[in-house]
């Protein structure tokens, strides 16, 4: 075992303190330092805090974060969450386990410079598949890609000595604006590059422009999406951008100052243009200049905001721009009119639910904790968003992180709590980096007033923890087991205290209320389910990304309106809401509300607002299978029927992928789900079974078929085989793009597939550019 | 909270009981009888095995008795078919991950179900007159001299690794002796064989030899094959102990019987490998027979062991071990013994020879 500098361990120390409760954050820090979990630095832990043992391996091996293996220089997170399960995202981990050569027992290459891991959902599924490596988020990866990438990132590592760019303003005091968003999926589509660009022509170019970080508008099917406001006020948006844009885009709404600068810019232009044009582009990102989105299209005009209010125009750690529209307003107004019990009643009424799972009462929860026992009293922050297909609560922590600090100081006005917590997964850096910074920008303007303390925890990779009694017990450092309730958090919660747990979009939601009033809140959504929802937006769809719609919009809308539809040549299957707490809801139920109620009559749940949009080249079966996998892998273990239950439901339906299906595993697995559903302690056990039920409920037809061995989407592997039509024109792409060597080189010729050899990773249908490479039923008679 | 008491009432009998008691207290006060595998008396409920199952007949709800809080008004029922069956679900459930057999084979085929595995033991030791009792307890109905066709050979699982053990020659030594068989010996009946190991993979193996001696078959000195008693006791001692430590005081397999819970409900694909830990002097550990109750790491907490145990991983591959994979006998220094006792099956218990001290024979 190779050496380690324990004085780097003791700094860890120093840094997090010695008491029991920093267990996660000290592993986290060592995990950071050495990329794992050195047996050396876990004695020395041992040795200097009040973390047993037995406690300290515990927590190292629940959390998925932590690795007691050393790890390559750099990671490789390959996203497996829904919407990149659905693009393919298991074949991208396949390609790049292939690329570097890795045995079946291994996860790092034998340079040890890189690790392949799967990660349970990186939040950015409107540009899925996605793939992190390092602190460098990739979109739209594919499986021809990968050895790309990696050059690139390794190229990019070695130029990194530059720092990263300011966060606030750049430029001159405006003539115009520029504006951008760096959020962590706009980023993956490229806005760093975007970013350096426009900086670089600005100066260059000497335009009296301002470029601004803004929070994201949600348009990530856009990403990065540069907006422009010329010197009149009017704003353009240029969607899909890419750095050799951006040049061109801004000069065509701001001159260079003087005039041998416009004339020798023009030129030079030109010259580039005509150079440019001999050249293939084959990077990353999809070219697509000059898209002009007007605010009236529909994907806006059905949207309300009030979460992402500002969205696209306010600097994310701008203060002073948050308060100009009218943040903190409604902080001080509780302060200087209201009571906590008067804060307490306005949230009862307005009806606000919690917008993280079951859409629990919000004013209640505030009321039991209010009215527990008294002394010392806490608040957290839910945003802990595990669920694979979700990344509204990164995005508002990412864009909007006042408005949520806000809605905490309020909460914490309300309930008498002296010290509030923000659990936020560490798979979002930027989202800790911005909350903190925003933490410490509000204490410096006195903001938070006296008596309240906020600090964020991050969590270490583990779905369970959305779980509130899970969440607490990680807070604590323990292992993130969820225990029975009652006794509810409201009334032991952390350390035995009164508790406040409450999802980020909930909390962000309090301000607008407070100061719009209770009657302007239950004027939008539904009786039963008042307000705005956010709602992540993904799968196969045009437009993908977040938006906020008044509850009770329907499917249809969103998905045909806002997200414009499937892609073309395919018809709208399902949609699968709330991740692998939730259920599909068929095409056919497309006209029912989205609002709490309407999705539990359906087997669905709204659980934190994940749609993945699902069409017929998706398999029901394998979805539910995906989702089952995900939950078994995500169960803490602790009760049998999660543990063991959602193995043997997993059993069934691996064996239904693999044509091993037999007559009465459907009815087995029915029960089963019903018995996991009735027996587990927790949320998470609960609620794993309703993918699976709900597709039995609406798809009950798919399973049949896998019992007797079809796959009638061509999606499960053992059910299909490739094969190449006479439309073939002996091009020879799909042979040379084959990893595996299955197509002989045979040009001009139509190529053939052998059927032993293929792996079935789809890549020859993808490269083929005749569409002669098409998928039949293994069994003859589909 | 002074004197608040509440009223519920299980299987329609009232009881009131003070707040913060949980259902289990409630039924237990009135002498109803509800199992449990993983609660520990004296320790915060963990609520794992979920073979507790009650029902509340006001929401309709299944309820864990052990941690559930008594609440007003509640009306736990504890004998309905949905509560029996829930357990029955719960008890299968822990059954198709468990790994271990609870007979010996031997014991299993022989017709007129000779503890066989035990008469070995006792053999091994020298203790001459169990192994006659043993032995005298299945002569009323046993063949020895013509008809044994000593099945139990055929399935011994000693046949994997070498030979099987010369069985039926031990037994006709035990009873070819001149000693007087131990009267007062309760041989306990063959039960149900709850589980089973199967045919043992590769890496399996070694792990059953833990308490076996690995020397070859014992070549009789007696041209008619007969053994001597220190022959006998050298074949006898290469019984691998297929069989459960804890055959008879084991909760998981009683709570079965009781739930007539089958093994092959829900198929036993994808079980654990079968493993046997016995780094500690006093106890043997088999990870396959464990269902991740906990109560051993509570034990050793509250005791202030200073390694302990801890739970490992998550999900299906939840298990408990020691801290850093080190050894069971520093991580279980002092309550080992307790551990094992308390071990609600037989993942972890006490090994043979301290069960039997001064009659070590090995």
């Amino acid at each position: 075992m190779s050496e380690i500098d324990i004085s780097q361990v003791d700094a860890i120390i120093d840094g997090c303190g010695t008491a029991r409760s920093e267990a996660i954050t000290i592993l986290t820090g060592i995990q950071d330092c050495f990329h794992y979990l050195p047996q050396a630095a876990l004695d020395r832990v041992g040795e200097r805090t009040d973390c047993t043992p037995a406690q300290l391996y515990g927590v190292a091996t629940f959390y998925s974060y932590f690795r007691m293996q050393p790890a390559g220089a750099h990671r490789v997170k390959v996203c497996i969450g829904t919407a990149c399960h659905v693009k393919g995202a298991e074949a991208v981990y396949d390609a790049f386990r292939r690329y570097l050569a890795l045995d079946e027992d291994s996860d790092t290459d034998a340079d040890r410079l890189f690790t392949v891991e799967k990660v349970a959902c990186l939040g950015c599924c409107m540009l899925a598949p996605a793939v992190q490596i390092g602190r460098t988020t990739y979109g739209h990866v594919t499986q021809a890609q990968v050895g790309g990438l990696l050059r690139d990132f390794l190229a990019a590592e070695a130029q990194r000595a530059k720092a990263d760019g300011g966060e606030v303003l750049r430029g001159a005091a405006s003539g115009g604006e520029v504006r951008l968003c760096r959020c962590t999926s706009c980023e993956a589509a490229g806005a760093g590059a975007v970013w350096e660009a426009a900086e670089a022509a600005i100066e260059a170019l000497h335009l009296n422009v301002r470029l601004q970080l803004v929070g994201c508008t949600g348009l990530s099917f856009e990403a990065p999406l540069l907006e422009v406001v010329g010197e009149g006020g009017d704003a353009f948006r240029y969607g899909m951008v890419r750095a050799d844009d951006v040049e061109a885009t801004l000069l065509r709404h701001f001159q260079p100052a003087g005039l041998h600068r416009r004339v020798t810019t023009r030129a030079l232009r030109w010259l580039d243009r005509c150079v440019d044009s001999f050249e293939e582009h084959e990077a990353p990102f999809r070219y697509a200049a000059d898209i002009r989105e007007t605010i009236a299209s529909p994907y806006w005009q059905r949207q309300d905001h009030i979460v992402l209010d500002g969205a696209g125009e306010m600097g994310p750690l701008d203060l002073a721009a948050y308060r100009a529209r009218g943040g903190f307003e409604a902080l001080q107004r509780c302060r200087e009119r209201y009571t906590p019990d008067e804060v307490i009643e306005l949230i009862v009424a307005s009806g606000l639910r919690g917008r993280g799972g079951g859409g629990f009462p919000a004013g209640l929860k505030w009321r039991q904790t209010a009215s527990a026992a008294e002394g010392m009293r806490y608040l957290v922050c839910n945003g802990d968003e595990g669920d694979p297909g979700s990344f509204m609560d990164r995005m508002i922590l990412e864009s909007f992180p006042f408005r949520v600090i806000e809605g905490m100081a309020i909460a914490a006005y309300a309930v008498g709590a002296g010290e509030g917590i923000f659990y936020v997964r560490c798979e979002y850096p930027l989202a800790v980096k911005r909350v903190r910074e925003a933490i410490q920008m509000c204490v410096d303007a006195g903001l938070l007033g006296e008596g309240l303390a906020l600090r964020v925890a991050e969590g270490a990779g583990a779905f369970v923890c959305g779980e509130e009694t899970a969440l607490l017990a990680a807070i604590e450092g323990q292992r993130g087991m969820p225990r029975i309730r009652p006794p509810y958090p409201s009334e032991q919660g952390l350390h035995g205290r009164p508790t406040l747990v409450n999802n980020v979009e909930t909390l962000a939601t309090v301000p607008w209320i407070v100061v719009k009033g209770v009657e302007s809140f239950r004027a939008l959504g539904t009786p039963g389910s008042p307000g705005t929802k956010t709602l992540a937006l993904a799968g196969r769809i045009v437009k993908g990304g977040l938006i906020e719609v008044p509850m009770g919009t329907t499917i249809r809308d969103v998905v045909e309106e806002i997200g414009g539809g499937v892609e073309e040549g395919h018809s709208f299957k399902a949609v699968q809401i709330g991740g692998p707490s939730g259920g599909c809801i068929p095409a056919r139920l497309a006209d029912i509300p989205i609002d709490f109620d309407s999705l539990h009559s359906e087997g669905s749940m709204m659980g934190s607002g994940g749609l993945v949009v699902l069409d017929d080249s998706d398999c029901m079966v394998e979805i539910a299978r995906y989702f089952l996998a995900f939950s078994q892998d995500e169960s803490c273990g602790k009760c049998t029927f999660c543990r063991v239950g959602t193995r043997r439901m997993l059993d069934i339906l691996e064996r239904l992928c693999a044509g091993e299906g037999r007559s009465g595993d459907i009815e087995d697995l029915e029960k089963l789900a019903g018995w996991v559903q009735a027996g587990s302690l927790c949320g998470l056990g609960k609620t794993a079974p309703n993918p699976v039920l709900s597709t039995l409920q609406h798809f009950r037809e798919e399973y049949e078929a896998h019992v007797a061995g079809q796959c009638p989407a061509g999606r499960c592997k053992a059910l299909i085989r490739y094969a190449i039509t006479t439309d073939c024109i002996g091009c020879t792409r799909c042979a040379q793009h084959c990893p595996v060597d299955a197509i002989p080189f045979t040009p001009h010729e139509r190529h053939v597939i052998d059927d032993a050899a293929c792996i079935r990773c789809d890549t020859c249908k993808q490269v083929c550019p005749a569409n002669a490479v098409i998928i039949r039923p293994k069994k003859a008679g589909a | 909270m002074s004197e608040l008491h509440i009223s519920l009432s299980v299987d329609g009998r009232a009881v009131s009981i003070a707040a913060g008691c949980t259902v289990l207290d409630a039924a237990r006060e009135l002498g109803i009888d509800i199992p449990t595998l993983c609660f520990l008396k004296g320790s915060a409920p963990f609520t794992s095995c979920m073979v507790c199952m009650v029902a509340d007949d006001v929401t309709g709800k299944l309820l864990p008795a052990c941690s559930s809080l008594a609440q007003e008004g509640m009306q736990i029922v504890t004998t309905t078919d949905h509560v029996r069956e829930a357990r029955q679900r719960a008890l299968e459930l822990l059954l198709s991950e468990h790994v271990g057999d609870c007979e010996g084979p031997c014991r299993c085929v022989c017709p007129v179900k000779m503890d066989i595995p035990r008469l070995l033991r006792a053999v091994g030791r020298g203790d001459w007159p169990e192994a006659r009792g043993i032995v005298d307890q299945a002569q009323p109905h046993c063949v020895l001299e013509q008809d044994c066709k000593a099945p139990c050979e055929r399935v011994c699982r000693r046949n994997q690794i070498d030979t099987h053990v010369s069985i039926r020659a031990v037994v006709r030594a035990v009873a070819a002796m001149d000693v007087e068989g131990d009267a007062a010996l309760a041989v306990a009946p063959f039960e149900r064989n709850v589980s089973v190991i199967g045919k043992l993979q590769d890496g399996e193996k070694a792990a059953l030899m833990n308490d076996a001696s690995t020397a070859a078959p014992v070549k009789s000195a007696d041209p008619g094959g007969a053994l001597s008693p220190d022959e006998a006791r050298q074949e006898a001692a290469r019984c691998m102990h297929c069989d459960c430590r804890k055959a008879h005081d084991c909760a998981l397999r009683s709570c079965a019987e009781a739930y007539e819970a089958s093994q092959r409900h829900y198929g036993t694909r994808g079980r654990h490998p079968f493993e046997q830990i016995a780094q500690h002097a006093d106890i043997l550990y088999e990870p396959g027979k464990c269902i991740r109750c906990g109560i051993c790491i509570r034990i050793a907490e509250r005791e202030a062991e200073p390694l302990g145990l801890t739970f490992i991983g998550r999900g299906f591959d939840l298990r408990i071990g020691v801290p850093f994979e080190q050894s069971l006998a520093d991580g279980l220094r002092t309550v080992a013994r307790a551990c094992a006792e308390a071990c609600p099956t037989g993942a972890l218990c006490v090994r043979p020879e301290i069960q039997h001290p001064g009659k070590v024979s090995r």
